[in-house]
Parts: structure tokens; C-alpha cells; sequence
């Protein structure tokens, strides 16, 4: 017994239905061909359906990547106007390297006792150490001045007597830093590094941020 | 009665080598250099001089405010018709004051111009050239700036003293 047994009717019986026309008569042939270019016709739209559903998924999916690029370009101009707006609101920033270099025209004993006028290597030191210290501690410069050993001078201070003052070389660094209830701290000879100017930063913020 | 006046004028010249306590010294200011934008003195004023610890001063009680500004006079600088460096008024302190701000010492050291030159000794650390000025050294100046008297000449162009007594 074959599994088809089980089938009420065995394929032997089936029989064909009777169809209107006879896939043998002209009119079938006709009839077969028609159906089998609309299926083709239908393939090859279907086909170009695809073709045009992939190209509007790239299409889509150019249009997904231009939206990130768009995104990606905002937060871009976005940080753009961000720096733009710091430097635009820190005009002491630029007052301050505006005169760092007027030092530079100082002449030789421009202090009637021998002073040397401040190099390039210590105008330099001095523009690291300013671009190194954030907006606060800028604004909050109370005086910036040559030294007669060409050095530059930088201070700061509140209204509790406290302060610190400042003076870079062509390499180093000096400062004390008085404060109230703490005492003096002595700085000396320290090498201008990226964590060095983050220290004198924030001593420097101890020290206005009672002022504010 | 002539020589009597020289004698006088001799007499106001010996100078005793010891700086007392409470002499008047004087130290020459300088404009613009010596303010900042607020008119107010800076402690570069009281810097020292390069390559030292001494910051120059003038025993005023042996000489006198004319002949101080003569030579404060011969420090001006006028470069292109433009002050660079011009004489503006006197800082006053004395051997005292300079001791509490931090000085080592006070000691007379008599120039061939100035016969009443004194130095302000800080410690024994010189002020290198392009080299950060000691923080030390940063104290004792911007002390000596806060506790002198700052005397702005009225008329730094006229030859006498025109402004208020120089005293304490």
C-alpha cells in the first residue's frame, strides 16, 4: 500500500476537467502563447519593479547617508560656531597676545637700568601658557607686564588680598600663590607642559572663583 | 660766611655707610611702563636689575629731591618724538619696610653720579635673563610695590619739586 492510498481518489481516476478550449485547438495555442507573454511581460515588469525597488533602496539609502553627512556637517558647524562663539566672547584673549607682542618692540634698558626686552622665545612660552588657561582665568587677569630680564609678568588676585602672580621664561614658569587661611605656596622653575599650565589653571580658578 | 655755606653743602654729602632703619629711600618711576592700564603702579617698578639681587634706590636724606630728579631725568628715553621711558614721580620706602617685604638687606653703593646710591638686597638668587623671576623674588617685589608711597611729580618737566612733601 502506497502512501497515495489513503487518498480517497487515486490519480488514475482523477479526471481532467473539461476546459473550454483544448490547449491543442489554435484558439488555446493563442490563448497559451498571449498568457505566456503576459507572464513574461509580467516577469520582465516585476524584474524591472526590483530593479527599480533596489535602485530606490540605494537611492533611499544615498539619501540616509547625504541626511548623516547633513547631521555629521551641522555638528560640525556647530562646533565651529561654538569655538567661533569663545573666541568671539574672549576678546581679553586677543587683548592679551596684542600686547605680548607691543613687548616685543621694547628696546634694550628700556628701564634705564638694563632691561632686556622680552624675546620671542619667552613672547612664545607666554602665548602657550595663555592659550593653555581657560576662559575664566583669562578674563580674570588683572595686569600682564615685561620684566626686566624678559621675562612676562602675569596677575591675579580677589578682593580678600589673595593673589598670584606669575612670571614665564623662555622654558619655565614661577609663581606664588597667597591665599587665606592656606599661606603662600612657592612655585619655581616649572617646566611649561600641558599639566603644568592645568595646575597653574587651577590654582588660578581658587582664586577668582571667590571673586566672583 | 661762604665757605661756612660749603661747609654746609660738604657736610650734607657725607654720608654714613650704614642705611638706618628709617631713612627715607627713594626709587625713580617711570611711565609708562611702570602703570598699568588703570594708572595703578606695578611691581616691575621694583624689579632688579639683571643678572642681580639688587633693586637700586636713592638715600634721599643725603641728597636731595632736585638732584633726584636730574637724574631720574637722565633715564627718559624719547624715541621718535614719542616718551619710550619719562620720569613720573618717586617711590618712598625706607630700610624697614624693605626688611618686612622680605629684603635680605639695605646697603649704601655709592656711584660716581649718584653718591647716594643704596641697593635693596633680596636673597641669593639672581634674576636670570629670559628666565622666570623667582617666586620669592615675585613677593618681596609686589610687597615693596603694596607698602611704598608712590609720589607723582605734578610737573615732571620743571627741575624743582613741585608735589607734596616726600615723607612718611
Amino acid at each position: 500500500m502506497n502512501k497515495y492510498n489513503a487518498c480517497p481518489v487515486s490519480f488514475d481516476d482523477y479526471q481532467r476537467p473539461e476546459t473550454p478550449y483544448s490547449y491543442r485547438s489554435p484558439i488555446g495555442k493563442i490563448l497559451s502563447i498571449g498568457a505566456t507573454a503576459f507572464t513574461l511581460m509580467s516577469a520582465y515588469d516585476l524584474a524591472n519593479i526590483h530593479e527599480d525597488a533596489s535602485s530606490l533602496d540605494k537611492k533611499v539609502d544615498d539619501i540616509v547617508q547625504c541626511e548623516n553627512r547633513i547631521d555629521d556637517n551641522i555638528r560640525y558647524i556647530q562646533k565651529l560656531m561654538t569655538v567661533f562663539v569663545i573666541s568671539n566672547n574672549d576678546v581679553n584673549r586677543q587683548h592679551l597676545l596684542d600686547q605680548l607682542m607691543s613687548f616685543r618692540s621694547l628696546v634694550q634698558s628700556w628701564d634705564g637700568f638694563g632691561a632686556i626686552p622680552t624675546s620671542a622665545k619667552c613672547t612664545a612660552a607666554a602665548i602657550r601658557v595663555i592659550n593653555g588657561l581657560s576662559d575664566q582665568a583669562i578674563e580674570e587677569i588683572e595686569d600682564i607686564y615685561p620684566n626686566t630680564n624678559g621675562s612676562v609678568s602675569f596677575k591675579w588676585g580677589n578682593g580678600l588680598g589673595e593673589r598670584i602672580s606669575l612670571s614665564v621664561g623662555v622654558s619655565s614658569f614661577s609663581y606664588y600663590c597667597q591665599k587665606k587661611g592656606v599661606g603662600v605656596e612657592l612655585f619655581d622653575d616649572v617646566q611649561i607642559t600641558n599639566e603644568s599650565i592645568a595646575a597653574l589653571n587651577a590654582d588660578v580658578l581658587s582664586i577668582v572663583i571667590e571673586n566672583v | 660766611m661762604c665757605r661756612l655755606f660749603q661747609r654746609k653743602r660738604l657736610a650734607k654729602h657725607v654720608i654714613p655707610p650704614e642705611v638706618s632703619p628709617t631713612e627715607r629711600l627713594l626709587r625713580f618711576i617711570m611711565s609708562p611702563l611702570h602703570f598699568n592700564k588703570n594708572g595703578e603702579l606695578r611691581s616691575n617698578a621694583f624689579n632688579p636689575t639683571v643678572d642681580s639681587n639688587e633693586i637700586s634706590v636713592t638715600r634721599l636724606d643725603y641728597s636731595s629731591i632736585e638732584e633726584c630728579k636730574s637724574l631720574a631725568h637722565k633715564m627718559d628715553k624719547i624715541d621718535s618724538g614719542r616718551a619710550m621711558r619719562s620720569y613720573s614721580g618717586f617711590c618712598l620706602l625706607n630700610k624697614s619696610i624693605a626688611m618686612d617685604c622680605g629684603a635680605k638687606d639695605v646697603v649704601w653703593t655709592p656711584k660716581k653720579e649718584n653718591p647716594a646710591h643704596a641697593d635693596i638686597l633680596l636673597e641669593e638668587i639672581r634674576v636670570k635673563t629670559n628666565g622666570p623671576i623667582p617666586a620669592k623674588i615675585q613677593m618681596v617685589v609686589d610687597s615693596l610695590r603694596d607698602k611704598s608711597i608712590y609720589f607723582k611729580d605734578p610737573n615732571p618737566q620743571s627741575e624743582r619739586w613741585m608735589g607734596s612733601p616726600i615723607h612718611f
